[in-house]
């Protein structure tokens, strides 16, 4: 066990590793009522391919499986069920899966160490059979439908289709109708007997308790259950490389307005920087270039090539042989060459100066105030490091301090459009 | 929680002071008349006032200025009850963490967005009302893609009287593109000297920063009072109005709208909203049989308005369960009706408004939010709905859902192959 110093916003989060290998982050916020707990498997979307546990070759799992198993976990063998449980309190609980993860979350003001506990449990007693599973399909289905109603979630598909060409991120995390289909519940305690083990979890909290007394429940709650000691995970090892799969998709469907993807991949290798230093550069790099600071995307506006801002957003896939950082910039133009003709002028333009790279300095720092402002802000940045890194430490506030220009200037440099990927979505 | 008022010239300024924030949270509430016509005016001067203004004349110098300021989060929304409530927020961090004076700047930049807009030659200026115009005109097309929208607009448009739920607060293109920018700058400014405005602060505030709000408001705000409403009454249900739309999307909507005749003050504050969570709230009747037992659609809920004594159920479902899913919704009220509700169902309802009021002390806009409707429109405050709840019983439960007439029935019907 040991306290990590988040000193800049004068906090500390408590860790701890326990036996069965789950790392455990707990921050204390007495004035606040709501508590918040995040239980994470490092499982999601992509993970089709593994040797399951007690097996010997691998096996490849429908499209879909990881968010089955999911909507799954809350269906328990003896009542009261989750949604069940928490309603009496009046605790909220949910839980998404994404392309690497799966989350199961809860937050309320009351009832906190019980929900805590019932957490734990929950997500490590499946129940599957094959009545459940039938039963659940009609309403993963509905869902799947909803989704395909969804445009821009068609588009950041396809984008991350043809970005990645070994990493299954060509399926949908939700999968094909097809896929939720051909589920059974055989495929479901595979996958679960695999990626629900401790060592491959992580258990994130907001509290307004005694932090110590939380981590001895805790561990209280995992003593009691038997996991195996060295367990490891066999995944497929993919060996991905900076090309992407396709280079340009132009989807024809029924929307009103033509959005334009384009998509850069690297190596992290390329960067010579850890993966926090280069995310932290590249978003200063982007805002000043493409962003709110940018007289490019003002200009772009101006002589009516987009109709919106430019987004962007940074994006990374790590293995144990593979780390590969995406930039991804979107814009909803008419013309989509040009658009693209001249982003591309515009990312290699070095069009910067200190002063605009001060000003993003500042309000990074400022950032952490906002961030620890909030019960839903302290999980959102616990979150979004356990996702990035896979671990919690103070080390993003020590290199956030110690950003300056001349690094950025280096890191940056690396920039080119080597591997690009383009998707235009345009209406028929 | 305690606020307190200062009366200041034309204009009132009421406060709740906290120390849990690092942030300071403001919103100026700018209240006038409206007609339907004006909503899509209104909407793109909302834009308009945050992209720029006479000391930044683009958005670039207006996002340096953010910056500069540690980017304080600005939003103007628009809300219509018989008045349009044009509310103008900041939330920004307390200068004990930025920098000494950062209260004051920022207040300043704050009341510059409001008052002094990009001006040029008398009108609006052009680059940038092009700039709202071209965005505003992509949001437009963009909103027809989204069939929850579509459905929650479409439904609440036939409802069966005049109130302002109906009103499609999202404007529309056909008004957009009548917008002109000369006529839009005296719009503003006629509304601006027309206005009521009221200031609503939460946070660790000092005098110094009462002083700005006052030094950016004095002689700018007219003697303007307004009585104002937030509750509209319904008549009777002659007939279910039923309307089917197809339109060309994959899973189909649908929504049961109800009007609740005769209410009174308890029941709107305190019932109706237990009545609605036991009916429509998470892991409730509608989730439990719609979704769960009989896994007819991946979303089933319901919600209320309860200024215009209205509720309804919606759930996204196939177009070929929309029989079979609307008899079970209403099964669902008629269970209520007849009083088959569980002491559990009852409590757990409770505690979930309960942690939903707890969980407001913790956001200071939800503070301010609560301190705007008990001020505005004489609401319950937190305290009282938090205490009020919990007294409400299964009889008034019952009671109530004996006042709920289905006034629509609306279809958005998926029809893609």
């Amino acid at each position: 066990m040991k306290y990590i110093d988040l000193d800049i916003v004068n906090e500390k989060i408590l860790y701890d590793k326990l036996d069965n290998g789950l790392d455990v982050y707990i921050i204390r916020k007495k004035d606040f009522n709501l508590n918040f707990a995040s239980f994470i498997t490092k499982f999601g979307g992509i993970d089709i391919e593994f040797i399951p546990i007690d097996e010997k070759e691998y096996v490849k799992m429908p499209a879909g499986i990881a968010h089955f198993l999911e909507h799954k976990l809350f269906e328990q063998e003896k009542d009261p069920q989750v949604h069940e449980f928490y309603k009496k309190s009046g605790t909220y609980v949910n839980a998404m899966t994404g392309y690497k993860r799966t989350k199961y979350i809860f937050k309320g003001p009351s009832n906190f160490k019980e929900n805590l506990e019932y957490l734990l449990d929950f997500v490590q007693s499946p129940y599957f059979t094959d009545k459940n599973i039938e039963k659940e399909k009609g309403i993963i289905i509905e869902e799947a439908n909803m989704c395909l109603d969804d445009k821009n979630r068609l588009f950041n598909e396809t984008i991350m289709k043809n970005l990645y060409k070994e990493v299954p991120f060509y399926n949908k995390v939700i999968g094909e109708i097809e896929d939720i289909k051909s589920i059974t519940k055989e495929d479901i305690y595979k996958c679960y007997n695999s990626f629900y083990h401790p060592s491959n979890m992580g258990l994130l909290v907001v509290t307004n308790e005694n932090e110590e007394e939380v981590l001895e429940l805790i561990k209280s709650n995992q003593s009691k259950k038997n996991y195996e000691k060295d367990f490891i995970i066999k995944r497929k090892e993919y060996n991905e490389d900076d090309s992407v799969r396709k280079e340009y998709e132009e989807i024809i469907t029924d929307v009103t307005q033509t959005r334009v993807g384009y998509s850069l991949k690297f190596k992290l290798d390329n960067f010579k920087a850890s993966r926090r230093e280069v995310f932290d550069y590249l978003y200063i790099l982007f805002g000043i270039l493409v962003g709110n600071l940018s007289n490019f995307n003002l200009s772009l506006k101006e002589q009516d090539i987009i109709t919106n801002d430019i987004g962007y957003y940074i994006d990374n896939y790590s293995s144990e042989t593979d780390d590969i950082i995406t930039v991804h910039f979107y814009g909803l133009t008419e013309n989509s060459k040009l658009f693209i003709e001249l982003l591309e002028q515009q990312l290699l333009s070095k069009n910067y100066t200190e002063e605009d790279f001060d000003l993003y300095k500042k309000n990074i720092i400022s950032d952490f105030y906002y961030c620890f402002n909030s019960v839903n802000g302290i999980m959102s940045f616990m979150m979004s490091e356990y996702e990035l890194e896979g671990k919690i430490d103070n080390k993003v506030i020590e290199i956030e301090k110690n950003l300056n220009y001349k690094d950025f200037i280096k890191v940056t440099d690396n920039i080119n459009l080597n591997n690009k990927s383009v998707v235009v979505m345009k209406g028929e | 929680m305690k606020y307190k008022e200062i009366k200041c010239n034309n204009y009132n300024i009421y406060l709740i002071k906290t120390s849990k924030f690092k942030t300071i949270n403001i919103s100026t509430v700018i209240i006038n008349d409206y007609t339907k016509e004006e909503i899509t005016k209104n909407k793109f001067i909302s834009e308009y006032l945050i992209n720029s203004n006479n000391d930044a004349k683009n958005e670039v110098l207006m996002s340096k200025k953010y910056m500069d300021l540690y980017e304080p989060s600005l939003f103007i929304n628009d809300y219509y009850s018989d008045k349009h409530n044009m509310i103008c927020s900041t939330t920004f961090l307390n200068e004990k963490y930025t920098e000494k004076g950062m209260n004051k700047k920022t207040i300043d930049f704050y009341y510059n967005i409001i008052f002094n807009p990009n001006i040029e030659d008398d009108m609006f200026e052009s680059n940038n009302f092009n700039i709202i115009k071209n965005k505003l005109f992509s949001w437009y097309k963009m909103d027809e893609e989204d069939s929850g929208s579509m459905a929650y607009f479409s439904s609440l448009s036939n409802i069966s009287d005049d109130i302002p739920i109906k009103i499609d607060t999202r404007g529309s293109l056909e008004d957009l593109l009548k917008i002109d920018r000369e006529k839009l700058k005296k719009y503003y400014f006629n509304k601006l000297n027309n206005s009521m405005f009221n200031v609503f602060v939460v946070g660790d505030y000092d005098d110094e920063l009462i002083d700005s709000i006052k030094n950016n408001l004095d002689n700018k705000v007219n003697d303007i009072k307004y009585k104002l409403n937030n509750i509209f009454d319904v008549t009777d249900v002659k007939e279910v109005n039923t309307v089917i739309e197809e339109k060309n999307f994959n899973q189909s909507i649908i929504y049961l709208i109800y009007k609740v005749i005769g209410m009174t003050k308890r029941e709107r504050y305190y019932v109706l909203p237990v009545l609605n969570n036991i009916l429509g709230g998470s892991s409730a009747k509608l989730f439990n049989n719609v979704r769960e037992k009989n896994s007819l659609a991946y979303y089933a809920y319901s919600n209320t308005s309860m200024s215009n004594n209205i509720l309804y159920m919606y759930a996204g479902i196939s177009k070929e369960n929309y029989e079979k899913c609307s008899s079970l919704m209403k099964e669902q009220l008629k269970e209520i009706i007849d009083g088959n509700i569980t002491d559990q169902e009852l409590n757990n309802a409770k505690n979930s408004l309960d942690s939903g009021i707890l969980s407001q002390y913790d956001n200071i806009g939800s503070i301010n939010n609560n301190l705007k409707s008990v001020v505005l429109f004489n609401m319950p405050s937190m305290e009282e709905l938090e205490e009020g709840y919990k007294t409400v019983t299964k009889e008034e439960i019952i009671d109530l859902s004996k006042k709920i007439k289905q006034d629509v029935e609306y279809l958005l019907k998926g029809v893609k192959e």
